[in-house]
């Protein structure tokens, strides 16, 4: 009887303290929320009202027929996809050639890679930006997404995963006639489609994020992606925090949603990433 | 199932790479044929309103122009301004100030104003502001005016009359010293039980963005008889701030912190402040008289020219519409500058947004009869002297980290009427100071000769008013 | 048959490797390289003229008050928002070991911080540090506290973007610590019941030493993006209502002012060779700190 109840006792606990966390972690993003409801003065009001007493959704009006924010996003979608597909693909590529090929130069190639993997991008953000002037690439989308096509830390982790792929079944099928490029497709990407997934996932999140770089080469609201066009919205209007706070909701919608759906797919494919 | 997942989103992305491509070039052509589009940029959201209408206003009179109006914070602005010009795909008009656009100039980057747009300038603009706007770039035998100026604002004293009067001061007398403004100030400042200020004499700028600070401080060593940087014989320039000019200016500062106890940290500041009769004097620019008459319309208040110590003299400052050298459309580019110079956008400016226009040929008495505090930006008293940022790549830097030093300065309450040590003080930052000067290859050998950043008000500004 | 295979293998990987290859020389060396080349120069924006200067920016930098507060910011910064993060994130995972109801809800709730964009997220709380409207203020004045200058405050500015950086983090490193845990084969920890080891010690003798690897991979990480830290501060002290720069001023945010604000290059180059630098010495450090503790 006594083992019961402690354990019941543990349990609540555990589930309250739980809960007050999840809380306070998830009430700024109700807050978002709450205050993009609300109208300007409602917003500012003390005592605070924790939740709006007259919802509307005047503000979200108000951004879409006075502002970029469908451009934003729209632009924000195609850097983000376009870029997600490229650096995977050169990751899945490059990753699968180090794990399974032996050739003249590859350990020199490979540790190259390895030795730019710690570099962050801050730290040589103004030559790129330098060469990506002298191409005439300021301000287009190319321009955004180059310092997202290739990605060491993708080729590192997708070449360890290449160690479960037995070489006797791919000599096998090269025997049978397979070429090398069939044998990519057909083989090697589904029998890693997990790591590419969690790849993928990384990846996205990491070009949704990326917000220094797009500051410094966009310059028309035309190319601003969704980071960018809220930070300046909010900086245009200091003073409407329900504005700001409709234009944060639009800003982490897209990607929230996805988070939503692909839920699982999303914690798995992070986890894996630290599996290294 | 996961393999036509991975078909579909290749085809998926295939189609919208396309289609960027696609309305990329459509966008090029659309330019080519149809509409022309001219863009400006300008790092004051506050105008926004006022530009999209006069756009719309253009567009009706010229169908097939097309002008793309892009407000963003000044910081943002000129960050993006310096990485695009440079690379040629930058904005075909740019409205900045005089302290800015001489890079640009220097570098061939900024066009030369045809005839008729320098013909305009030269005979509606008053002298002061066509004055600092003297630049040479690589093709000039001598300084010329680049653009069309906008605005020229000195900064100017606010007074409310109401806290004047309940302190027992004459509301109608601004104080014209630096003695009286410290005296009238003391006679309002109110304090609670436990030393605090409740209401302070005077607002002074004693923290908040870098570039703010600097430019008030400005204010008081003009006033005191100095200048920020000086030039040298040889053409250089030289920190000038390390003088008893200078010295009088940090005092005066910290005097008013310190010793009168007129201001402090935790007093509520600025228009706000003003407003809320929370404070007695402040100076800035003259869009705060607009906001005081919506917000606060019952409040008597009046502006006036500053106070001084040995000249009278305030900050003045301009922006102006330039014209990108590597824009594609410049004939329509100036035509929508002159455009704007139209009086309804000029007095839409003035009365929205308190931006001054510097024009000679416009009458602006029924504003004035409105807003009689206006006035005080186009009169000067005789001897007024202006402090002017210095037309230096390196301007930026030296007084934000000025401006930074400063602020732990007036946190320094063992400086008070120390003058040793706030000379010490000086001498430090002027090392810092000039430190930078040099690494730009600009640092003068020698003594100052002449102040490189103060000028005095002409005698006749050319206003008919 | 074997040959020609083998050709085809050879074909395939160096055409791949090729074009692979040349976009990271291209997109990563040669930029790097020019960082560090560039260094050496004083080059502003908008001038074609570069000068030579060895290494003198070095050692400017080494003068230059506004550096060395920056990595003084960036090293408490850094310090703290790993501590705290890992240290609030390893029992979370704990507790989230076992399956339980609801527990796929909470983690998804707390890894939710992590998934959105920084910049919404700085803007929200940068919302609620607001002095007059936010609802943090609010909330104090309410039940007649002092309100306090959060985000404006010298003392009070680089912790309070500690506190939503720490808020981010947290859902990354639960994740990352509960596969990390989940690895710890059960046996082991039969054994230790069989024993008759209490919680605490099983978990200071058995979890932890077999978490290392993945502690080590988290407080490497962790402290990576703590030191290339730039959005949050940016968005949450860009404005006249903020706090003077020294006090928020990390090293990135140095170096993005010296490039583009002051046009300095060189200068800026210089500095981002240093912090290059200091992540990897630092990284290194903790690697061998954590390998000694092992022993």
């Amino acid at each position: 009887m006594k083992m019961k109840t402690k354990q019941y006792i543990k349990n609540v606990t555990k589930y309250l303290i739980l809960t007050l966390i999840a809380i306070i972690m998830f009430f700024p993003i109700y807050w978002m929320l709450a205050c993009s409801l609300m109208t300007r003065q409602e917003v500012v009001l003390i005592p605070p009202h924790l939740y709006p007493h007259f919802p509307t959704l005047k503000n979200y009006l108000y951004l879409f027929s006075h502002n970029n924010f469908l451009r934003y996003m729209f632009n924000s979608i195609i850097v983000v996809v376009i870029s997600t597909l490229l650096s995977v693909f050169t990751s899945v590529i490059a990753g699968y050639i180090f794990g399974k090929f032996e050739f003249k130069g590859k350990n020199a190639m490979f540790v190259m890679v390895l030795a730019t993997t710690m570099v962050p991008f801050q730290t040589y953000m103004v030559p790129f930006y330098l060469m990506v002037r002298d191409m005439g690439l300021i301000n287009t989308y190319t321009g955004i997404i180059l310092p997202l096509i290739v990605t060491s830390f993708g080729i590192f982790f997708i070449r360890q995963n290449t160690s479960s792929i037995p070489d006797e079944y791919l000599d096998a099928a090269r025997i049978d006639g397979a070429g090398e490029w069939y044998l990519f497709r057909k083989l090697i990407v589904p029998m890693m489609s997990s790591s590419i997934s969690a790849l993928t996932v990384f990846q996205f999140m990491f070009g949704w994020k990326f917000f220094i770089w797009p500051l410094i080469i966009t310059d028309s609201p035309k190319k601003f992606t969704l980071e960018i066009g809220l930070q300046i919205f909010a900086s245009q209007n200091p003073l409407d925090y329900q504005l700001q706070m409709a234009g944060a909701v639009l800003g982490m919608l897209p990607i929230l949603i996805i988070f939503l759906i692909f839920r699982k797919r999303f914690i798995g494919g992070i986890a894996l990433t630290g599996i290294k | 199932m996961k393999r036509t997942k991975k078909l579909i989103a290749f085809f998926f992305v295939a189609v919208l790479a396309i289609s960027i491509a696609f309305a990329n070039g459509t966008a090029e052509k659309e330019t080519a044929g149809k509409k022309q589009v001219i863009s400006l940029w300008c790092g004051w959201p506050a105008l926004e309103d006022i530009f999209t209408r006069a756009k719309a206003d253009y567009e009706a009179e010229n169908p097939n122009v097309e002008v793309e109006i892009s407000t963003m914070n000044l910081r943002d602005f000129e960050q993006k301004l310096a990485v695009s010009l440079p690379a040629g795909s930058g904005p075909d008009i740019f409205i900045t100030s005089e302290y800015i656009v001489p890079m640009y100039v220097n570098a061939g980057l900024v066009a030369t104003p045809p005839d008729n747009i320098s013909d305009f300038v030269n005979a509606n603009f008053d002298s002061l502001v066509k004055s600092v706007n003297q630049f040479k770039g690589p093709n000039d035998n001598e300084a010329r005016i680049y653009g069309v100026p906008h605005i020229g604002i000195a900064r100017v004293q606010y007074c409310n009359k109401d806290v004047m009067a309940e302190a027992g001061l004459d509301p109608e007398k601004a104080p014209q010293t630096w003695d009286e403004l410290l005296d009238d100030a003391s006679k309002i400042v109110k304090y609670d039980q436990n030393g605090n200020i409740t209401r302070s004499g005077i607002s002074l700028r004693i923290f908040g963005g870098g570039s703010g600070i600097g430019e008030k401080f400005m204010i008081k060593l003009v006033q005191a008889g100095g200048s920020f940087l000086g030039r040298t014989a040889d053409g250089g320039w030289k920190a000038n701030y390390n003088t008893e000019a200078g010295v009088d200016a940090l005092g005066f500062y910290l005097d008013a912190l310190y010793k009168y106890k007129v201001d402090s940290f935790e007093a509520k500041h600025d228009t706000d402040a003003f407003v809320n009769n929370l404070t007695g004097f402040y100076d800035r620019e003259l869009f705060p008289v607009t906001i005081i008459h919506n917000t606060a319309p019952n409040l008597h208040f009046a502006t006036s020219s500053m106070p001084g110590k040995v000249y009278q003299g305030t900050v003045y400052s301009t922006e102006s519409y330039f014209v990108s050298n590597s824009s594609k459309n410049k004939d329509l580019a100036w035509d929508f500058i002159l455009f704007m110079q139209r009086e309804k956008y000029v007095k839409a400016f003035f009365v929205e947004q308190g931006w001054i226009p510097p024009r000679t040929d416009i009458d602006f008495s029924d504003i004035f009869a409105k807003y009689p505090e206006f006035k005080a930006a186009y009169e000067f008293p005789k001897g007024y002297k202006f402090w002017v940022y210095p037309p230096l790549v390196q301007c930026d830097e030296i007084i934000t980290k000025f401006a930074d030093r400063l602020t732990t300065a007036f946190k320094d309450s063992s400086l008070t009427g120390n003058r040793t040590a706030m000379k010490a003080l000086l001498d430090e930052l002027a090392k810092e100071t000039n430190e930078i000067l040099a690494e730009g290859g600009i640092l003068g050998e020698g003594p100052v000769i002449a102040p490189g950043d103060v000028i005095e008000a002409p005698e006749n500004l050319g206003y008919k008013f | 048959m074997i040959k020609r295979t083998q050709n085809n293998q050879l074909r395939f990987a160096y055409l791949w490797m090729g074009i692979i290859l040349a976009l990271y020389i291209v997109l990563r060396i040669i930029p790097i390289i020019t960082s560090f080349g560039m260094s050496f120069f004083n080059w502003d924006l908008i001038n074609p003229k570069k000068k030579y200067v060895g290494f003198k920016n070095y050692s400017k930098l080494f003068n230059d008050d506004n550096f060395l507060i920056s990595i003084k910011n960036t090293l408490i910064f850094s310090f703290f928002v790993v501590l705290v993060s890992l240290s609030i994130s390893l029992p979370m995972a704990c507790a989230l070991q076992k399956d339980f109801k609801g527990k796929g809800l909470f983690q998804s709730i707390y890894f939710i911080p992590y998934v959105i964009a920084v910049v919404p997220a700085a803007l929200a709380w940068k919302f609620i540090y607001d002095p007059t409207g936010g609802i943090l203020n609010r909330i104090i004045q309410f039940f007649g506290g002092i309100p306090k200058g959060w985000l404006v405050n010298d003392k009070l500015a680089l912790p309070s973007i500690m506190i939503m950086t720490i808020w981010q983090r947290i859902g990354y490193n639960l994740v990352i610590f509960t596969v990390g845990l989940g690895e710890i084969p059960k046996d082991y920890y039969e054994a230790a019941k069989v024993d008759g080891a209490g919680k605490l010690k099983t978990f200071f003798k058995i979890t932890m030493p077999l978490l290392m690897p993945v502690t080590i991979y988290l407080v490497i990480m962790n402290t990576i993006e703590a030191f290339n830290i730039f959005t949050p501060v940016y968005v949450m002290t860009t404005g006249t209502q903020s706090a003077p720069a020294s006090a928020v001023k990390v090293l990135v945010m140095d170096i993005y002012q010296n490039a583009f604000r002051f046009f300095k290059m060189g200068y800026a180059s210089a500095e981002s060779v240093c912090l290059f630098l200091i992540v990897l010495i630092v990284s290194l450090l903790q690697m061998l700190y954590f390998k000694k503790r092992d022993k």
